[in-house]
């Protein structure tokens, strides 16, 4: 029962709830460590701001060998962000490194809130937007922002 | 994370005491709160507005100043939420606000040392008074950082107003290019204009030319057609004409003939008729003269009896002398009677031969008048037939005008298309004299833009340099903030240690110490086994089972930094 993913997983429990990074929440769903909820708080001084962004990672038994797949809940005005709430982030696909731990896969995607990459856009409208007309572009998101908070 | 926290600074690299994750209370609250402040923020939008709605009502003298005052304003708000923002207590702990870890580090670090003091105060007063001293050299630092935390903010506030200066001016300089923009595209208007129009120029241009050329070549075929008719048509002109003349001079000529020839005929009439005059006279004559001989020789014996019977013999005598000299007389008379009776017959004669003669002349001439006559007809006929030649000739020649004045209509109308193709051309050409006109305005125009654009961007890079001076001077304070930060770290590690070292820890602190120690010697992939295998590529260290799932796995890349590493590049490392 108690696999190293599952260990690595306890591990990385104690350690959010030992020393928690800014601005991010996670933990495991009651019955099953696999998978976790978690909570972004929009950075400050940005269209996210005050922003509470759920997600959903899953995490499988080659963790942390394998990345977990990571889907936000919340509706998302993003340029990497699939209308499906699914994300477009290297560290999450080939740039995997088994050093990361949750709290760091939080960080990567808060910091991408802000710090898009408008070069492969998963929301092309999105992209074009945050490009060519940025204050439509903060519009947009402010409103995802208040959806947040349903 | 350990790592990336240390490069991120002291700060966050701090010791976090008794601070849970969030729990979902906490983030409903701080929904709440997040919730409250964008209504605020939709308030203050709303005010806003309706001062925009003010100022737009108000005249517009006052734009500037209320412009300022709003921006003032908007500045005045921004920071009031800031500071609400920080105030409220979750966002202090939901961001983990370096500055107040900080102070409460410290604070508690300092309480701890005052509980501290009075336990130990008979085992290690030495250590307690050099406590005592590193805390005073802290509070000294402490108050060094204060200054030069008033210092920054001094700073920063440049960096302010500094950066609320660069706004303006990046507004004007933004105004600027639109209006330049505007200008542009009014410009490329223009531009795109005077290319239709040149377009159009040159196609009239082209028609114009092309115009001419058919009409010159209709001028020229109609020269030469005109000639051509007029040549035809007075050839023939004068070919009728000398028919005409040559028929008219015969007609004339045969009637001088035949009324010369009537004129003999009439002669020779009444010379004929005084001829037979003549012969009837002297046919009578002969009658009369015949009547008189055959009365003068048949001597009626009756008539003689009575003469004979009442007279006596010498009334015979005498009667028959005298009858015998009236015999002689006649008998003398006779030959001169012969003799003129020849004569009148020759000349009866000569006169009929003459007449015959006339006669034959007379049938001659009637011939000669009826071919006369013929030759007249046939003249006749020829001048008609030249007449019905000459109709159509005129015909012709009217047909000929007829095309003539269509093609004088032709050209006048291609004259007067040339004259209004011309007249376009000409409004063509004040159109595009007019729109380079208005190009080269737009383009002083632009030019002066651009001028004060230029001058715009220059304030705006000595600006910038002002501003990369002042984010110099920041950087600096920064770097001593951080190095006297760093001090103080290990100012506290090192009153960590006194402490433990004279066994004042917590039994927590000490269990916290073992953990962060243990962390260190165990394997950061599975976080379970101890690290006894290093990669010799790059040194780093893991547990042997990661590192030879990895190497089954195919990913032969070090976790942490990514070099190529093979089954050969692993060596077994003794804790």
């Amino acid at each position: 029962m108690s696999t190293t993913a599952r260990k690595r997983l306890m591990r990385d429990f104690k350690r959010i709830q030992q020393d928690p990074t800014g601005g991010v929440s996670a933990s495991p769903v009651p019955e099953d460590i696999l998978m976790w909820n978690a909570v972004i708080i929009g950075p400050d001084d940005t269209p996210f701001e005050d922003g509470t962004f759920r997600l959903i990672l899953k995490f499988d038994e080659s963790y942390p060998t394998k990345p977990p797949v990571v889907r936000f809940l919340s509706e998302m005005f993003h340029p990497n962000v699939y209308p499906s709430g699914e994300l477009c982030l290297d560290i999450l696909q080939n740039r995997w490194s088994p050093t990361f731990d949750v709290s760091a896969i939080l960080t990567s995607i808060q910091s991408l809130l802000n710090d898009p990459n408008t070069a492969s856009p998963a929301n092309v409208e999105a992209a074009n937007m945050f490009r060519d007309h940025r204050s439509q572009y903060s519009k947009r998101v402010r409103e995802t922002v208040e959806k947040s908070w349903l | 994370m350990d790592l990336k926290r240390l490069l991120d600074g002291p700060e966050s690299g701090a010791k976090r005491v008794a601070e849970g994750p969030l729990t979902p209370e906490e983030i409903e609250l701080f929904q709440k709160e997040a919730i409250f402040r964008q209504m605020k923020a939709y308030q203050r939008e709303r005010d806003e507005l309706q001062a925009q709605l003010a100022a737009v009502t108000t005249p517009p003298l006052e734009a500037s100043i209320r412009k300022e005052l709003e921006r003032v304003t908007e500045q005045y708000l921004e920071a009031c939420r800031k500071i609400e923002r920080l105030k409220s207590p979750l966002v202090a702990r939901v961001t983990q606000d370096p500055v107040r870890k900080d102070s409460d580090g410290h604070v508690k670090a300092e309480e701890e040392s005052n509980s501290a003091t009075p336990q130990p105060a008979s085992s290690s007063e030495e250590s307690q008074k050099k406590i005592q001293e590193l805390t005073e050299a802290l509070d000294g630092e402490h108050g060094v950082v204060a200054k030069q935390n008033e210092q920054l903010k001094l700073a920063e506030q440049q960096v302010i107003s500094l950066e609320g200066k660069i706004r303006d001016l990046e507004l004007q300089v933004a105004n600027l290019p639109q209006e330049a923009v505007r200008k542009s595209d009014f410009y490329i208007m223009n531009d795109r204009k005077i290319q239709d129009l040149t377009a159009d120029n040159v196609r009239l241009e082209q028609e114009l030319q092309r115009q001419q050329t058919t009409l010159g070549q209709l001028q020229g075929e109609q020269a030469f057609y005109e000639k051509d008719v007029r040549e035809k048509y007075d050839q023939q002109k004068q070919n009728l004409e000398k028919q005409l003349e040559q028929m008219e001079a015969d007609v004339s000529r045969i009637r001088g003939v035949r009324d010369e020839l009537m004129g003999e005929l009439n002669v020779k009439r009444a010379a004929e008729q005084e001829l037979i005059k003549q012969t009837e006279a002297l046919k009578e004559r002969l009658e009369l003269a015949e009547a008189k001989i055959s009365s003068s020789t048949t001597i009626d014996p009756a008539e003689v009896d009575a003469v004979v019977e009442g007279k006596s013999e010498q009334e015979l005598r005498e009667l028959a002398a005298k009858l015998a000299r009236q015999n002689k007389a006649f008998a003398a008379e006779i030959p001169g009677l012969e003799k003129a009776f020849a004569k009148a017959h020759a000349r009866a004669n000569q006169k009929i031969i003459d007449q015959a003669a006339v006669d034959a002349k007379l049938s001659a001439l009637n011939t000669a008048k009826v071919k006369a006559d013929e030759k007249y007809f046939g003249a006749m006929r020829a001048r008609d037939a030249l007449n019905i030649e000459y109709q159509q000739v005129k015909a012709a020649l009217a047909k000929s005008s007829e095309v003539i004045n269509n093609l004088r209509a032709q050209e006048q109308k291609l004259v007067s298309n040339t004259a209004r193709v011309q007249r376009q051309l000409a409004e063509a050409e004040n159109k595009v004299v007019q729109v380079q006109r208005v190009q080269a305005q737009v383009e002083r125009r632009r030019n002066e833009l651009e001028q004060q654009l230029a001058a715009a961007r220059h304030e705006i890079q000595k600006l910038q340099s002002q501003l990369t001076t002042r984010d110099g001077d920041i950087a600096e304070e920064r770097t001593t903030k951080r190095n006297l930060e760093q001090q103080i770290e290990k100012l506290k590690k090192q009153v960590d240690v006194k402490q433990l070292t004279s066994g004042m820890g917590s039994a927590q602190a000490i269990q916290e110490q073992i953990e962060s120690l243990r962390s260190i010697a165990l394997c950061s992939l599975c976080t379970k086994n101890w690290k006894d295998t290093a990669i010799k590529v790059c040194g780093h260290v893991f547990c042997n089972d990661c590192a030879m799932a990895r190497l089954n796995a195919r990913m032969r890349k070090c976790p942490l930094c990514n070099s190529q590493f093979g089954q050969n590049d692993l060596l077994q490392v003794h804790l």
